[in-house]
């Protein structure tokens, strides 16, 4: 199914391209490794970078956001109050915008706002996104110091606030982190899918990240 | 009562104005998935179960040379209840299956029939190719495959004059349909093109073969989140069925026509649950419809949504 998906996406990038000659090569990532990778950018559209966030933190959590998603909202208030709690212990938090369609605009909307509590990055082309795999928000990702992924997935298991037998996943990963834990963990992660857009495919080289 | 139902689409329209821009509640992936029919799953769930009730009147039919004839001294009303249920197997791909049931009274002059029991039963899948929200420039675009199992009484096995025992088709049949929808918040539009496929079988009481005419089925409809959790929806639907065949012959006259249009609402009563519901009318003149009944019905669904 996945290539005939693949085919049904490169058919409709065809056809738009000969009838409007939109695709274009607008965006492009760049090569590298690590966080290197993406080329993400400030709310002001400056190139921006995690390395120092992630070189300088006892951990960091990237939280993939989305304007739109119900997902995201259901998770706002959770995901607020563990920035709360491990901010003060060294721990980042930055929100991701990868959806080709929430702009700088409607993410400074969110930060002014309060619904984004931390630093909001853009990740044009979504290549942050494609370099972790990440498919969907809200994701969340956590990194050490080194830059490594310790922790990949969902922020726990409740996807209705009061719902019985939760697990903390975020949570506990984090307090053994910063306990001096070296585990990773991988849990599954559901959630609005991440819109990309055609501009950052075809030609450009540039593709969908996997799916988890 | 197409001048009614219109009034009433364009009252609703001005009354509960769809909520604008970003700041909308609605959720390009959710707005239509419990709108009308027994939609999709949401993003979060894992399975869903449904109730349809469904009161169809028949005000009506059309001759096979298309001529609309409104009944006199003739009444036809059928209740039907489906339950229904899909599971999810991946994020993209989802079973389901439903379970129809009908109850019918017929009326004509001084003989009246009453009759029902278990129709055919279907079961499927469902895989989204693209799903909403994943390119900016694309639809979402979903494909269906189904089985429908003769489980209802067919044509053939009629015991009663005026048919109200009658409650499937009487043969096999496959389905595929494709659906393509495009969201703008907080309105989408989908388009749903599908076909039936009856496999050949032998009628009992004539020991003969007959094949049922594959049916061709065009939806296209449109709808908005008009506050948190409501959607209103309208879908103007065609359905065209090919010519059955007898011991290889097709059957001239027995093609079939029906056009229409629905107005549905649904309301996210609850966590877990809401309720559906909507008015399907055809357009009753000649010209709109070829050898099939002319009915209004109204569905009222609910449904739960497990996660």
């Amino acid at each position: 199914m996945k290539n005939i998906r693949n085919f049904v996406v490169a058919a409709t990038v065809g056809i738009i391209a000969l009838f409007t000659g939109a695709v274009g090569c607008a965006t492009t990532g760049a090569t590298g490794s690590g966080l290197d990778v993406a080329n993400l950018q400030d709310l002001r559209g400056e190139p921006a970078s995690l390395a120092e966030t992630v070189r300088t933190s006892r951990a960091t959590v990237l939280v993939w956001w989305s304007a739109t998603c119900p997902c995201v909202k259901r998770y706002s208030d959770r995901i607020r109050a563990l920035y709360e709690r491990f901010a003060p212990e060294g721990v980042s938090f930055v929100a991701i915008a990868s959806n080709a369609d929430d702009g700088p605009d409607v993410v400074a909307a969110a930060v002014a706002d309060g619904q984004i509590p931390f630093t909001a990055l853009l990740d044009p082309g979504a290549s942050l996104a494609d370099h972790f795999g990440v498919v969907s928000t809200p994701s969340v990702l956590v990194l050490d110091s080194a830059g490594a992924v310790r922790f990949r997935g969902w922020v726990d298991n409740e996807r209705q606030p009061g719902q019985g037998g939760r697990e903390a996943w975020l949570e506990d990963q984090l307090t053994q982190m910063l306990a001096g834990s070296t585990k990773t963990k991988r849990t599954p992660a559901w959630g609005c899918i991440i819109t990309r857009s055609l501009g950052g495919m075809g030609s450009c080289g540039k593709k969908s990240g996997g799916h988890e | 009562m197409l001048r009614g139902l219109s009034a009433l689409v364009a009252m609703v329209l001005v009354v509960l104005p769809p909520a604008g821009g970003r700041e909308a509640v609605a959720a390009p992936c959710c707005m239509s998935a419990t709108a009308f029919g027994i939609g999709r799953l949401l993003i979060w769930e894992d399975f869903a179960v449904g109730l349809r009730l469904s009161w169809m009147h028949g005000v009506g039919t059309w001759d096979p040379n298309g001529d609309y004839l409104p009944h006199r001294d003739y009444r036809d009303e059928e209740v039907r209840t489906e339950v229904w249920a899909m599971g999810a197997l991946s994020r993209r791909a989802s079973l389901f299956g439903r379970l129809p049931m009908s109850l019918v009274h017929r009326r004509a002059g001084e003989i009246s029939d009453t009759g029902g029991g278990l129709s055919d039963v279907a079961a499927g899948i469902r895989y989204e190719l693209l799903q909403i929200g994943e390119y900016v420039e694309l639809p979402a675009i979903a494909l269906t495959f189904a089985v429908l199992a003769p489980t209802g009484r067919s044509p053939d096995e009629m015991r009663q004059v005026l048919g109200a025992d009658v409650t499937g088709r009487g043969a096999f049949a496959l389905s595929a349909g494709i659906s393509f929808e495009i969201t703008r918040l907080p309105w989408f539009v989908r388009l749903d093109l599908g076909t039936v496929v009856p496999l050949p079988f032998t009628r009992e009481d004539t020991g003969r073969a007959q094949r049922l005419g594959p049916e061709v089925d065009v939806a296209l409809s449109g709808g908005a989140e008009v506050s948190s959790g409501t959607v209103l929806s309208l879908v103007t639907r065609f359905a065209w069925h090919a010519p059955l065949a007898i011991a290889g012959r097709t059957v001239d006259g027995s093609e079939r026509v029906d056009f229409g249009l629905a107005v549905a609402g649904s309301v996210v009563l609850a966590d877990h649950w809401s309720l559906q519901l909507s008015i399907d009318t055809g357009f009753f003149f000649s010209g709109a419809g070829d050898n099939t009944p002319a009915r209004v019905s109204t569905v009222l669904g609910l449904r739960y949504g497990h996660y």
